[in-house]
């Protein structure tokens, strides 16, 4: 097996893994989070000011590119006044970001190790927008380490304690392109590795067949070849089946995209799709009282 | 019903639950404030809740209480403190200590305070209590007409009751009150029908002015408790089809003070008249922008009057 | 005298101190007859003199590394109401940021915001070379090399979005309160459009439009040259016009839609009254 598919292996099923702390380390080499820095999954509540934000959970295993796929997001929304149609006006988590940008600007020093100092323990990030017509919302991001979802796949005990995924309005499950197109082993064991959490978190009831979801195929640019476009065709199909068989519905959507591109067409359509208000629910009739005693009447 | 409604109202917006133990101590604290409530804390908490906020003197009052009862300070995210600003007076309309009276004042004043939502009613928490709070005031009207109310109450109202004592009509009898309050009805849509046929009514340009004055002699003059009637059916009577006419508030104002009388413009009492303020302070005012339907525009009026006369 | 306390904030390099330096060198006689002049020399000025002879002789300006914020009292005069005002400005050292990023921000900071009337903030961004400005350097940040693990440092975090955090820092202390936000080393800018400083901002820097839009209602931008011209491409005939410029007070100044040598306007926006 050739050394960088060993890689990959090593990569998801763990077993490169050193100790990190997890946090960034000042000058007098203490841990500690930063003004605006990435929160915790405890914090979730203190972000709910008038109504309950949008929750959106990233899903994955390491190196799928989750946090090159934020960091492009936040690229986009900081560098232009309005982005499909709503301007980023405000996040309590702005170091929680620059973190995620700073990986992707420093690649070549972006060990595992690395990454755990860099992004530290804390996955949520919010932005806060302004449509057009001047209304504003929220957005939770969920952005945990890939360490953390291989632990799922092999231990109820570190489900349970969820309340992300159980409480997210869009799941979006991400998928390395160019590690799925590699060798079948490979395939197979990311097939494998997604089962395993799916049953997991089903048996666990932190989803259910009404939960929003869609996929995402990262590093497309990757992914250049007829015959591996067409191990990508193929293994799409079957990770959509393998999904929609756990979860008991087909994905909302599946994409392919490349993160480091701020034009690609497929990675703005996902990030509209995120940063987007949730629809509101249509309120009751019955609170129009005048409206109600006119039609009564009438 | 205990603290069940209280932890689903909290539970809806909240990613974590609040523990079972603190809902039982916010409904609580809640419930002893219901004691303290008078139309000053209850036009206060109303109105920071239409607008999406907390108001201080409730944290305030919340705060102060929690300690008391508990000893120790809590900290609520601000959508759990909004929902038990109102959860106290909900509380307070489902309560058998409060009299029927103050609950439809407090139905009242949770619909004249709803004008502040008008066409935006989706950000509105705990909709469903909101709609309960609205139903008191309908019970109130409807228990109004019912022939079980005190009799003499009801002669006096009508009449001085020493005229009724040489008539021999014993009015104990559900018949006998029905004749009456059909009586009374006929004679006030006759009033109304009557007026809307006057140059004083006819000359006035606007709906929105013809509205208003219409609606004071509705209210003031010729309105009986205990006939509890709506107004709409007599101001599409009086509008024609200029009930559909809508404009923008301010608008509305600039219309009514040109053509109503200084005499007819009403000084509110209660905080909750928003739009009566409006008109008579002709200071702008939040809701400036929204548009309202001259029917519209009637029926709210007519119930912030209806609110006043709690007071006379 | 009515004392009016003007924050003045910004990151390190920004150009508070040369600000001062402009400020008191054009107004301290009095005869600017600009919107805010100096009413009456202070008992004391050593620090502001010295701040101001630097500027005067086109060096770069020194401040004295105090350990506290020095406060500078200046009485000034508002020409067209004649009233007087003390204004009091902090001048901070520059690592007032990275207290606030580390969460460790010093009891004299707090203070001073929750007793100003507005905020002046002064923003460098991408025109500054380190010989503009000598502002105290944190001597608590060590080079990345001397850490044992990579880690994400200050100055990792893109410019617009450290002043972005300077203001929500600013804002979560005083509310939207009246703001000044002062584009310093205009000469440099790349405006040759000529566009309004607002429409500058919008598209060069979008990220600090929509959050101070969406938090302050009374804000105006400024683009503002102190020095006048980068001293490092000063040559002697340069540094004479310079001089010359000075003597008319028409070597600093600000611009909004057009030039104006008044740099007292976005201090005349933040007095109230």
């Amino acid at each position: 097996m050739g050394e960088q598919v060993e890689d990959i292996i090593n990569i998801i099923t763990g077993t490169d893994s050193t100790s990190g702390t997890g946090t960034n380390t000042n000058a007098n080499g203490i841990g500690q989070l930063l003004f605006c820095d990435a929160r915790s999954q405890s914090e979730l509540n203190d972000f709910i000011d008038s109504e309950r934000p949008k929750l959106v959970a990233l899903v994955g295993f390491a190196n799928y590119g989750k946090s090159t796929f934020i960091g492009t997001l936040y690229e986009l929304l900081i560098q232009n006044l309005n982005y499909s149609g709503y301007s980023f006006v405000d996040s309590d988590t702005y170091v929680g970001f620059e973190r995620r940008v700073f990986l992707r600007r420093n690649n070549d020093e972006d060990t595992s190790d690395t990454k755990r100092n860099v992004l530290g323990e804390n996955d949520i990030l919010n932005l806060m927008l302004r449509s057009n017509e001047g209304k504003f919302h929220q957005v939770l991001l969920s952005d945990r380490s890939g360490e953390t979802y291989l632990k799922y796949t092999s231990s109820d005990d570190e489900v349970k304690d969820d309340l992300v995924i159980e409480n997210a309005d869009l799941l979006v499950f991400f998928v390395d392109a160019e590690a799925d197109t590699q060798n079948l082993a490979v395939h197979n064991l990311i097939v494998e590795k997604y089962e395993g959490l799916l049953t997991r978190l089903k048996a666990q009831h932190k989803i259910t067949a009404s939960v929003s979801y869609i996929m995402v195929f990262t590093k497309i640019d990757k992914v250049v070849s007829d015959e591996r476009r067409e191990k990508l065709t193929d293994r799409k199909k079957k990770l959509s089946a393998i999904f929609t068989e756990n979860i008991g519905k087909e994905p909302d959507q599946i994409y392919e995209v490349n993160s480091t591109d701020l034009n690609h067409d497929a990675l703005n359509q996902v990030f509209e799709k995120i940063i987007s208000p949730l629809t509101s629910v249509e309120a009751a009739k019955e609170l129009d009282w005048v409206r109600m005693e006119i039609e009564k009447q009438k | 019903m205990g603290s069940k409604q209280l932890k689903q109202a909290i539970d809806k917006h909240l990613f974590i639950s609040l523990d079972d133990e603190l809902i039982t101590q916010l409904h609580e604290v809640a419930n002893s404030m219901v004691a303290d409530l008078d139309a000053v804390s209850v036009s206060d908490y109303v109105c920071s809740f239409m607008q999406n906020n907390v108001s201080q003197s409730f944290t305030e009052a919340f705060r102060v209480k929690y300690k008391e009862m508990y000893g120790d300070e809590v900290k609520l995210p601000a959508i759990v403190s909004r929902i038990l600003e109102m959860y106290v007076i909900l509380l307070a309309l489902q309560s058998d200590e409060i009299e029927e009276d103050t609950k439809a004042q407090i139905s009242l004043i949770v619909r004249n305070y709803a004008v502040l939502r008008k066409g935006d009613w989706n950000v509105l928490l705990c909709q469903k209590w909101i709609i309960e709070m609205y139903s008191y005031y309908e019970t109130y009207a409807a228990d109004m007409v019912k022939s079980s109310i005190n009799y003499s109450q009801l002669l006096d109202a009508v009449v001085p009751s020493e005229n009724w004592n040489d008539t021999g009509l014993d009015i104990t009898q559900q018949a006998v009150y029905d004749q009456i309050r059909s009586l009374c009805m006929a004679g006030y849509y006759g009033r109304v029908s009557g007026y809307i046929k006057t140059s004083a009514f006819k000359n006035l340009t606007s709906p929105f002015a013809q509205v208003y004055v219409l609606v004071c002699k509705m209210v003031k003059e010729w309105n009986w408790k205990y006939l509890s009637l709506s107004p709409v059916k007599k101001l599409v009577e009086a509008l024609g089809e200029n009930y559909k006419r809508k404009k923008m508030l301010s608008n509305i104002v600039t219309e009514v003070l040109d053509e109503v009388q200084k005499d007819l413009l009403c000084v509110p009492n209660e905080k909750s008249s928003m739009l009566l303020a409006r008109v008579c302070n002709n200071r702008p005012i939040a809701i400036d922008n929204k548009m309202f339907t001259a029917l519209e525009f009637g029926v709210y009026i007519y119930y912030e009057m209806l609110l006043e006369t709690f007071n006379d | 005298m009515e004392t009016t306390n003007i924050l003045l904030a910004g990151l390190p390099a920004a150009g508070k101190s040369t600000y001062i330096a402009a400020l008191w060198a054009v107004e301290k006689d009095g005869k600017s007859g600009h919107l805010l002049t100096c009413d009456e020399r202070p008992s004391e000025s050593f620090y502001v003199d010295g701040m101001s002879d630097n500027w005067t002789v086109l060096k770069e300006v020194r401040r004295t590394t105090f350990a506290q914020p020095v406060e500078i009292v200046l009485p000034m005069k508002r020409q067209n109401t004649g009233k007087k005002i003390n204004l009091s400005l902090p001048d901070f050292k520059g690592e007032v940021f990275e207290q606030i990023l580390d969460n460790s921000v010093s009891s004299d900071v707090v203070a001073w915001c929750e007793k100003s009337h507005g905020i002046l903030f002064m923003l460098n961004l991408g025109n500054s070379s380190p010989e503009v400005l000598q502002e105290q350097i944190s001597n608590t940040t060590k080079p990345r090399v001397e850490l044992e693990k990579v880690v994400l440092l200050p100055n990792d975090i893109d410019l617009a979005i450290q002043n972005v955090l300077l203001l929500k820092y600013l804002y979560s202390k005083m509310g939207d309160c009246p703001i000044a936000l002062c584009f310093s080393s205009w000469d440099s800018a790349d405006n040759s459009n000529e566009q309004d400083v607002e429409e500058w901002v919008k598209a060069n820097h979008p990220c600090i439009y929509n959050f101070v839009s969406a938090h302050f209602k009374n804000y105006r931008y400024y683009g503002i040259s102190a020095q006048g011209a980068d001293y490092s491409e000063l040559d002697e005939k340069r540094g004479d016009e310079l001089a010359e410029k000075a003597t008319r007070k028409e070597r600093a100044f600000v611009y909004r839609n057009k030039i104006s040598y008044d740099i007292t306007e976005p201090l005349d926006f933040l007095i109230p009254g």
